[in-house]
């Protein structure tokens, strides 16, 4: 049965984002790639281009295609774009999530459609000095909504202007993800739920991009997000500033303030994205959250840790391992683990297939409970 | 959820056994490491008290400091290690009807493993699968007129490892199924090669 769950997954296809662990590649920044120098969301030509050559196996080209041929193929109409400033990309993501498998009585599976959007992206102006970005489509509801937690089905995720004044420095306001920390594809992981930057975390502001040689940096100040009931719409600000080391690495910091009636958050990180070249890298991510409430109850501070790893066994193809940790309050002792081991194939451009699974381990004083299981087989299809 | 069945097992030997031979049969140069890991893992005993008989889950975290030896060519690498471990567990009675908890007891133990991999990158990235037996000690206690079967100290594993370098310094990651149970072991190390 789980062989089934399995296959039916690789029966659909995937479409590619940017990650993080794509410095293994040498791409130390993500402005190389994306419309927002701070990742995620709509890939530039340059970037669609490196997905097609670079990130997915060319195994199922014709042996006749060079790779100037295959990356000419990766516009959004199979071709090279005849103009310069339109571009469009529309995406799915969905999975299979099976809960305790394996348990008579817990085993839980669910297909989720996890992402259905179509984005575009118009750029004006020597060198693309002028942009705007939008993408809009359905999201998954979760089972129980949180207090303020929007109930539209169908929103955006971004939505910005942005210009650049010269390569090194650029401003953009709109509709973005705070600028904080490694930006992972694991919405679910502790680096990214407790600074409140998951995948619906996304606010208005107004954001400023620097990059001038080893340095790379960011600013943001934000209102919130306006499918948010007003009282519970984080405002505040963050910064970013990443040093690229050894001519290979990339170190860094962030922090991040944000508060609306009912809590005050206060994140600060460091982290690290490491070159092992070919495709293999390491991330880390080492950070806190205090959440100090409003109504003068104690504030509590949780710690968490994130440690990605990638191996690229051969092009296309990667092994890699989300090992994280998080301690819900510093002042108690227990904390918990989860290793979530992966497989992760880009057969051809536009196509990603995934398997995770996450083994969560709680260690809790004076107490001792089985791991919790999950499963998750991830397609992605992109045009 | 086990995923260690005969074949998979025999499927890890036979793996192991090719990479062994490649190692040998190309040139190859020796090398040897020391390191040391932070690992977790459970296992399951049972107890009976007041005729209730329950099973029990131990966390056990610990250090585990050791080395390797091994040869390898410019693409695979065959090795044995070793390491002593020492760390603390946490014992809780799956039935809440049994009040069977213990915090903190005391586990040492030795680790030693056969392995096999390759490596993906010109700055060596590895991977590969190993074969660790663990041996462990751990006291508990016993609680007046209850009977107790406790987990077995010898544990048989099937890994898939990892191991990221940095010039002379390396992270690695393991991750374990437990032969016989549903149970894993998992662990983040550090090292150096000499």
């Amino acid at each position: 049965m789980k062989m089934i769950i399995i296959l039916s997954t690789f029966l659909f296809s995937t479409f590619s984002w940017g990650y993080a662990q794509f410095i293994g590649h040498g791409y130390t920044s993500c402005v190389n790639c994306h419309f927002n120098p701070f990742g995620n969301g709509q890939l530039t030509d340059y970037g669609r281009a490196v997905s097609a050559t670079a990130i997915s196996s060319n195994a199922f080209y014709p042996k006749s295609w060079s790779e100037e041929k295959i990356s000419e193929t990766s516009g959004f109409l199979f071709r090279k774009p005849k103009q310069k400033w339109v571009r469009t990309q529309l995406n799915y993501r969905g999975f299979s999530l099976v809960t305790n498998p394996g348990s008579q009585s817990r085993e839980e599976k669910e297909w989720i459609n996890m992402q259905m959007d179509a984005r575009l992206a118009l750029k004006f102006g020597q060198n693309d000095k002028f942009i705007f970005a939008a993408d809009y489509g359905k999201v998954p509801l979760p089972a129980q909504l949180d207090p303020g937690e929007s109930d539209q089905k169908y929103r955006s995720r971004n939505l910005y202007i942005g210009y650049r004044y010269n390569s090194s420095v650029g401003v953009y306001a709109g509709l973005m993800d705070k600028v904080y920390g490694l930006r992972v594809i694991e919405h679910i992981a502790f680096s990214r739920t407790n600074p409140q930057i998951t995948q619906n975390d996304q606010v208005y502001g107004v954001a400023g991009h620097f990059l001038k040689g080893d340095w790379e940096g960011g600013v943001h100040g934000f209102i919130g997000n306006y499918y948010q009931d007003p009282a519970y719409r984080m405002k505040g600000g963050s910064a970013m500033v990443e040093k690229t080391v050894f001519n290979l690495h990339r170190v860094g910091a962030s922090f991040l303030n944000s508060r609306n009636d009912f809590v005050q958050l206060t994140s600060y990180a460091v982290h690290g994205r490491f070159n092992l070249k070919e495709g293999s890298a390491l991330l880390a991510e080492l950070g806190q959250t205090q959440k100090k409430p409003q109504d003068n109850t104690p504030s509590t501070t949780a710690r968490y840790g994130l440690l990605q790893t990638y191996l690229r066994p051969a092009r296309g193809f990667y092994a890699f391992a989300n090992i994280e940790y998080l301690k819900n309050d510093i002042d108690q002792s227990d904390y918990t683990v989860r290793w979530g081991p992966g497989l992760q194939y880009f057969p051809i451009h536009r196509l990603e297939l995934r398997a995770d699974i996450y083994d969560t381990r709680n260690f809790i004083k004076n107490s001792s409970m089985k791991d919790s299981w999950m499963y998750l087989l991830q397609t992605h299809l992109w045009l | 959820m086990d995923v260690l069945t005969p074949d998979t097992f025999m499927a890890i030997n036979i793996f192991l056994l090719f990479f062994f031979v490649s190692t040998f049969a190309w040139g190859q140069t020796q090398r040897s490491d020391a390191f040391i890991d932070m690992m977790s893992w459970q296992q399951e005993g049972s107890v009976k008290i007041n005729n209730i008989r329950s099973n029990f889950i131990v966390t056990n975290r610990a250090l585990c400091a050791g080395g390797s030896m091994g040869l390898e060519t410019a693409t695979y690498r065959s090795f044995v290690d070793g390491c002593f471990l020492y760390g603390q567990g946490n014992v809780g009675a799956e039935k809440n009807t049994v009040t069977y908890d213990q915090s903190d007891i005391s586990v040492y133990g030795l680790k030693a493993s056969v392995g096999s991999g390759f490596f993906v990158s010109s700055k060596k990235a590895e991977i590969g699968f190993k074969i660790p037996l663990m041996i462990v000690s751990q006291t508990y206690t016993k609680p007046n007129q209850a009977s107790l079967t406790e987990p077995s100290p010898v544990l048989l594993m099937g890994s898939l490892y990892g191991r990221w370098p940095f010039e002379k310094w390396f992270f690695q990651t393991e991750f374990s199924k437990i032969v016989g149970n549903d149970f894993v072991m998992f662990s983040l190390g550090a090292g150096y090669k000499f």
